[in-house]
């Protein structure tokens, strides 16, 4: 119980530290890239962790997986 | 009822709360893709506009999104464990996360109305709007279902739906994922 309680609180922190990261990144082609990477980093880390994706069955977990990298690569087709 | 999480039927929320999650995720994702479709085409102008966003406001909004999912998070996780006395706290502070986050993005519209940014200024300003505008109302339905899951909490129902609650907490982790897929596009890829 106490591992899951410090998972979140870790959880919540990369999420903050990404976030605030991604804030700062200069506009340029690259920051593009890292700021796609990060976005699905952080879509992940919730669904994962905070939803509790990852006790789901396994057929969920890369649905989601998949959509989530199918969008993002998308978007980076379009913005690159 | 223990819930089988490992059945594929049964994922964390329930199936009908996972095909509601994609279909939004979809729905939003389309608009996304039209946004940066659009974006690739007027490059400039879309740099231009979004350079008159407030992003501070936009990365408060972002970490107050997260702290609530975490505080739902845990409130689920204490309710599991029939703390429910505790769990309602973290469900309020969930939903005072969720009101600081509307009441942001409400200054936030009102200091582009008042510039005349509207949704008839230009094609990035229409999907700022409209995307940014059924993400509030998405989040302000999640307010109210954080509202109904804590009643319910409250009340201490030995026999409270697991499930139910987990559907309820999935709603509102899932305007955290649709926001972290507008924030980036919107705020600081243009």
């Amino acid at each position: 119980m106490k591992i899951i309680v410090e998972r979140n609180t870790t959880t919540l922190l990369i999420l903050i530290s990404l976030t605030l990261l991604t804030s700062f990144f200069i506009h340029s082609r690259y920051s593009v890239i890292a700021i796609l990477i990060f976005a699905f980093i952080k879509i992940n880390l919730v669904a994962f962790q905070f939803m509790e994706l990852k006790y789901a069955h396994r057929i969920w977990k890369v649905a989601f997986l998949l959509f989530a990298s199918f969008l993002l690569t998308i978007l980076g087709i379009f913005l690159l | 009822m223990e819930i089988n999480k490992k059945s594929v039927l049964y994922p964390p929320g329930g199936i009908l709360m996972w095909i509601i999650i994609y279909v939004e995720l979809f729905t939003f994702g389309l608009a996304i893709a039209g946004l940066t479709f659009y974006g690739a085409q007027e490059r400039v102008q879309f740099h231009q506009d979004s350079q008159q966003l407030n992003k501070l406001i936009a990365t408060i909004n972002t970490i107050l999104l997260l702290t609530g999912g975490f505080l739902v998070a845990k409130a689920v996780h204490l309710v599991k464990h029939q703390q429910f006395e505790k769990s309602s706290k973290f469900f309020l502070w969930a939903i005072v996360t969720g009101f600081g986050f509307l009441i942001l993005k409400l200054i936030e519209y009102q200091e582009k109305l008042e510039i005349g940014l509207d949704m008839e200024y230009s094609t990035f300003f229409m999907f700022y709007w409209l995307m940014t505008g059924f993400h509030w109302i998405h989040v302000f339905v999640g307010i109210i279902i954080l509202f109904f899951l804590r009643r319910s909490v409250r009340q201490q129902k030995n026999n409270a739906n697991m499930e139910d609650i987990e559907a309820g907490a999935a709603f509102w982790h899932m305007c955290d994922l649709i926001w972290l897929l507008i924030f980036p596009l919107i705020y600081l890829i243009f």
